[in-house]
């Protein structure tokens, strides 16, 4: 259950990206950031 | 038998937070103090994560048939995150009980409008067939989303929904699934500081995971074929509900 989450802002941004929407990629990538951000600095 | 019981009640969570975008919290939490009379900030751990699960379980559903509006979802996710890291600074310095106030008018306000436009409410359940507008006033209303998810771990649809349907044209249908795309990211971040303080009971949250994920499979199959105009009623009565249940809470412990 805790890993769905960053799972499927990966797999969202590399669909823009694919897709050829670099913008809603970063988008995308930026929340991805911040969850692992959250997620590292609670395990500290 | 307990768990059993812990399984319905993720199945009406599930079914409730696909319809609606929201998590389900508001229905696990007092369950599982009724229950197993788990504490509030243990229940808050088990509800996190079934937001999770709630979205994870929807979300693909949605995604997969276009009903979400990913490219809407992840802009307003960006605030929502800022806004979680700042509700989580701010925890220290904001009265709860404030934040408790503006958060029942706030809902109060959008169960009024919600009833009032109900009639407005389309059918359309497709993302992108619509014009998005005010993006700072969705953008605000996720940022407020994410600060409240991170004093209160709850995952904010109940203000992503009416931000999305008043205020930038989102038909409900899609601003529900929008939304269920987004809380388990919102709810994730929160969770893990929960998981991490020991606060998740994983033998209670289990059988509650599995009846969400159940639940929420069952209630995405459900949201195109339900009229939106009735879905948009009853998730107005639910606003109304949470408010003035929050409300008496804090007035009753001022007075």
């Amino acid at each position: 259950v805790f890993v769905t989450p960053p799972l499927r802002l990966a797999v969202t941004a590399t669909a823009f990206y694919r897709d050829g929407d670099p913008r809603h990629g970063l988008a995308a990538t930026a929340v991805l950031a911040g969850l692992l951000a959250a997620a590292v600095a609670a395990a500290l | 038998v307990t768990a059993l019981l812990l399984a319905l009640v993720g199945l009406a969570a599930g079914v409730l937070g696909a319809l609606m975008g929201v998590g389900g919290g508001v229905i696990v939490v007092p369950a599982l103090s009724a229950i197993v009379g788990l504490p509030f900030r243990h229940a808050v751990a088990v509800s996190l994560v079934v937001i999770i699960a709630s979205s994870s379980a929807s979300a693909a559903a949605y995604v997969g048939k276009r009903v979400a509006d990913v490219k809407v979802g992840v802009v307003l996710e960006l605030a929502t995150v800022a806004g979680a890291v700042a509700g989580s600074t701010l925890a220290v310095i904001v009265p709860v009980g404030a934040l408790k106030l503006a958060f029942s008018a706030l809902a109060i306000y959008s169960a009024g409008m919600l009833w009032v436009r109900r009639n407005h409410a389309t059918e359309e359940a497709s993302a992108g067939a619509y014009e998005v507008r005010r993006w700072p006033l969705g953008l605000g209303a996720s940022a407020v989303a994410g600060a409240v998810s991170g004093l209160l771990g709850v995952g904010g649809g109940l203000f992503k929904v009416p931000a999305m349907t008043l205020g930038m044209g989102l038909p409900f249908k899609v601003a529900a699934a929008t939304s269920n795309f987004m809380i388990g990211v919102t709810a994730a971040a929160s969770a893990y500081v929960y998981y991490a303080r020991g606060e998740l009971d994983v033998d209670v949250a289990a059988p509650v995971v599995v009846g969400v994920f159940l639940g929420a499979r069952l209630g995405s199959s459900l949201l195109v074929h339900l009229p939106a105009r009735r879905l948009q009623s009853a998730f107005a009565a639910l606003l109304l509900f949470l408010g003035g249940r929050m409300a008496w809470e804090v007035l009753g412990a001022i007075r």
